[in-house]
């Protein structure tokens, strides 16, 4: 076991396993020695899940690379029957949706936006297999990710954090835990506008409502 | 260790609070702790009539998800008086006592626990055995209140004073002893508030300590890292536990001093 210091070097400290008995709870021992297992906890958990990703990343790395020797038509064709509708796979590609059109009507794709799209389309079948239960895709990539913040599942895509995406389909972690753990400042900045708007009727009297219920 | 005390003697004050022996098993695939619980009984239950409560643990695994702790159920039985138990889950025999004689006696119970268990109970190693000895001597009843003269300068000196400090409160210092390859002998002794045996545990304790105290806590282990693991058989593992038994009093011997033996251990009448 090893403590990571301020400084950044690992201290190695030897664990003790020491002869269990029911009578012995001194406590401020007990309190250090659950202290000490939930930090080694906590490390392992760290190292597994960074390990799980790594590998999420490799598989996501190696099917995209399969993928990308495809024709586009071919990768649009694939994101059609899923779906998708083509302003969002313009969003995700980083394009116009005209651009896109032209690349439905056979017009050439350079082999960086072909890419993109092979690893979208790998993102989607490997989205599938994570959770076999997901109806639409489409409206999925569109939902919010967390709970207090307009960011949706595709941002986090069009962030980089495709491998963590997989783990919130499959339920094995939160939009909320993906922001927390890269953007620390995400509830602040991103917090919902608060749309509310006073309206004044005819009549004299006025009315809190929804800005896009005044507009 | 030539000035030692006499290596055998007992002493009619002694602070001994506790004694634990623990093998950690493994158990053949299919094997459950809970399928011996009452044919043991059947074998065990006229010294031990009494249940306890089972030995309480869990076991953490790591998934995807996250830690996941599992229980880890077991029993125990207890002698009449409460004063020495047997607690088996299925992940080890854990036999304690508060009323020790000496180590013959211990290993002689340990054996024939280990007798009888295996007759009930499919367990295909062990894999480590404790020897756990307590003792506790609360500083009241230490003649002047002091710790000084009565233990040795070496388990003092963490409690020395620190200039602008003073004396802390409590202290505690840990040593590990490497007996070989696969064995270990801890000394945890020092000056605490609390005591470390508690009374409101399985067994009863004859005289609770009172804290503030000095204890002296001998922890002697074998692990099968470097070496094979054990049968669960009395002549193997009773010949380990007699090996592990030889520095405890080492151990003890060289923690206290002469002081302590004739104003305190000697004394008859005042259990510490």
């Amino acid at each position: 076991m090893t403590i990571q210091s301020s400084v950044g070097s690992s201290i190695a400290r030897p664990t003790r396993d020491e002869t269990r008995t029911a009578q012995v709870e001194p406590p401020a021992l007990l309190v250090a020695g659950t202290a000490e297992l939930r930090r080694d906890v906590d490390d392992l958990h760290g190292r597994a899940r960074g390990l799980h990703r790594d590998s999420q990343e490799t598989q996501l790395s190696l099917l995209t690379h399969q993928l990308n020797l495809t024709a586009p038509q071919a990768l649009l064709d694939e994101l059609a029957d899923e779906g998708v509708a083509w302003a969002l796979v313009a969003r995700i590609v980083g394009v116009t949706p005209a651009a896109v059109r032209k690349w439905r009507r056979g017009e050439t794709v350079t082999p960086t936006y072909n890419r993109e799209l092979a690893e979208f389309v790998a993102f989607c079948r490997l989205l599938r297999e994570r959770n076999p239960l997901l109806d639409d895709v489409d409206q999925w990539l569109d939902t919010p990710a967390a709970s207090q913040a307009d960011v949706t599942h595709a941002n986090l895509y069009i962030d980089g954090h495709r491998a963590e995406l997989l783990n919130i389909a499959s339920s094995d972690t939160t939009g909320d835990a993906i922001l927390d753990e890269h953007d620390p400042g995400w509830r602040d900045r991103r917090a919902r506008a608060r749309r509310w708007k006073v309206v004044h009727h005819e009549d004299g009297t006025s009315s809190i409502v929804d800005e896009t219920e005044a507009s | 260790m030539s000035d030692l005390p006499d290596a055998r003697e007992v002493y009619p004050n002694a602070p001994l609070k506790l004694v634990v022996c623990e093998l950690r098993l493994q158990l053949a695939p299919g094997s459950a702790a809970a399928a011996a619980e009452l044919p043991l009984y059947d074998e065990i239950g006229d010294d031990y009539p009494l249940q306890g409560p089972p030995d309480q643990g869990f076991r953490v695994d790591l998934s995807p998800a996250g830690p996941v702790s599992t229980p880890v159920r077991g029993f125990r039985y207890l002698t009449r008086d409460k004063a020495r138990s047997v607690a088996v889950s299925s992940e080890s025999l854990i036999v304690e006592t508060s009323s020790y004689l000496h180590f013959e006696q211990f290993s002689d119970q340990i054996g024939d626990l280990i007798d009888a268990l295996g007759r009930h109970l499919k367990v295909v190693s062990v894999e480590r055995i404790g020897l756990r000895y307590i003792d506790e001597l609360p500083i009241a009843g230490l003649p002047g209140q002091t710790v000084e003269a009565f233990f040795a300068p070496s388990v003092l000196a963490c409690g020395s004073e620190i200039p602008g400090l003073g004396e802390p409160a409590e202290f505690l210092s840990t040593s590990s002893y490497r007996l070989g390859d696969d064995r270990v002998a801890v000394m945890r002794a020092g000056l605490v508030d609390q005591p470390f045996v508690t009374s409101n545990g399985p067994l009863r304790i004859p005289h609770p300590s009172t804290g503030p105290l000095f204890v002296i806590d001998i922890d002697c282990s074998w692990t099968a890292v470097n070496t094979p693991s054990l049968p669960f058989e009395r002549p193997a593992i009773t010949a380990v536990l007699a090996d592990l038994h030889i520095p405890v009093r080492s151990l003890f011997e060289n923690t206290i001093t002469e002081k302590l033996r004739n104003d305190v251990l000697r004394k008859e009448g005042t259990p510490t």
